[in-house]
């Protein structure tokens, strides 16, 4: 029987789709039983599902003018 | 063995995640396509130097460019080896075949640039930064027994479609990403927020799909208990 620690372990692979159907059914079991794996796994996946949204810290203007100022000094 | 009973909404909410999980989420559907992908004009202006263009190129790839540099040859040396990625990027711009997409040549070129930089420095280069940590916050997690040690707050979220992200979890998710080992980071960073494909993202960093799946799970479980955390506390 898988624990809820198996769950949170295996949830990468879970949401990615890299089970065999025997780990699936196994899985999916535990998620029957457990409503708080079952909270997990949905959140888990929500944030992979939106973490495509996620901006990176931007950087300043004056740093990409640096950078574009030393390329073109090294393309002379 | 004895099954416990179980309760028809139960099976309504497992049926319901059998459902939603069954359909790949690696997918960009095409609402979601970042605003800062370039358009033909800017490729086009991009490829004759341009620079308005070639600063937009600047501002929407270094961070990532950084954090890829930094997971192979350290901090040490990551900035030096941008600025002679954006070099080597600005000068072959010109030529820019288009087989792949802008994003992964400009991917390929840093890593390359990483990779060769890291031959020539090994003895110089502090390998223990650039080790995964333990696992210990996430066996803390659990229990002797291997339940959860605390009950799974429920995420407030409007509607389930609304924005995860608002702007205050997003400035604590960049500081929580810019605190994990530097391979972790650039590993979700590429695969999880630039959508890069997996085999793309084990070959700009040099390392095997299997350790990039045990590395890439470390960084959304630790990006999950944080933004847990947040939804309890409001506190990053
Ligand atoms: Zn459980």
């Amino acid at each position: 029987m898988l624990k809820c620690k198996d769950i949170a372990e295996q949830s990468s692979e879970f949401v990615d789709q890299q089970f065999s159907m025997k780990q699936k059914a196994a899985y999916f079991f535990h998620l029957l039983m457990c409503g708080q794996c079952r909270r997990y796994i949905q959140q888990f996946r929500l944030m992979i599902k939106q973490s495509k949204n996620l901006q990176q810290k931007p950087i300043s203007d004056e740093t990409a003018e640096k950078i574009l100022q030393q390329v073109k000094k090294h393309n002379k | 063995m004895k099954l416990p009973f179980i309760s028809n909404p139960t099976l309504f909410i497992a049926a319901d995640l059998i459902y939603t999980t069954a359909q790949p989420i690696t997918a960009k559907p095409q609402y979601m396509i970042s605003p800062q992908e370039f358009d033909e004009a800017t490729l086009s202006a991009l490829m004759q130097q341009d620079d308005l263009a070639f600063k937009k190129l600047v501002k929407r790839y270094h961070p990532m460019l950084l954090a890829l540099a930094n997971s192979i040859v350290g901090e040490a040396f990551g900035e030096e080896v941008v600025q002679d990625a954006w070099i080597s990027i600005y000068q072959n711009l010109p030529g820019f075949q288009r087989k792949s997409s802008l994003k992964t040549w400009v991917y390929r070129i840093t890593s390359n640039k990483a990779i060769s930089r890291l031959r020539r420095e090994k003895k110089h280069i502090n390998f223990s930064s650039l080790q995964p940590e333990s696992y210990d916050r996430e066996t803390d997690c659990f229990d002797a027994s291997g339940h959860w040690a605390s009950s799974q707050a429920k995420w407030e979220m409007d509607q389930p479609d609304a924005q995860l992200f608002t702007q205050e979890l997003q400035d604590c998710i960049n500081h929580v990403l810019s605190q994990l080992p530097p391979l972790q980071q650039a590993i979700f960073m590429m695969n999880d927020v630039e959508g890069e494909s997996s085999s793309d993202t084990c070959n700009n960093l040099e390392i095997t799909a299997s350790n990039m799946r045990v590395l890439l799970h470390r960084a959304r479980f630790k990006l999950y208990s944080h933004i847990n955390h947040f939804q309890e506390t409001g506190e990053c």
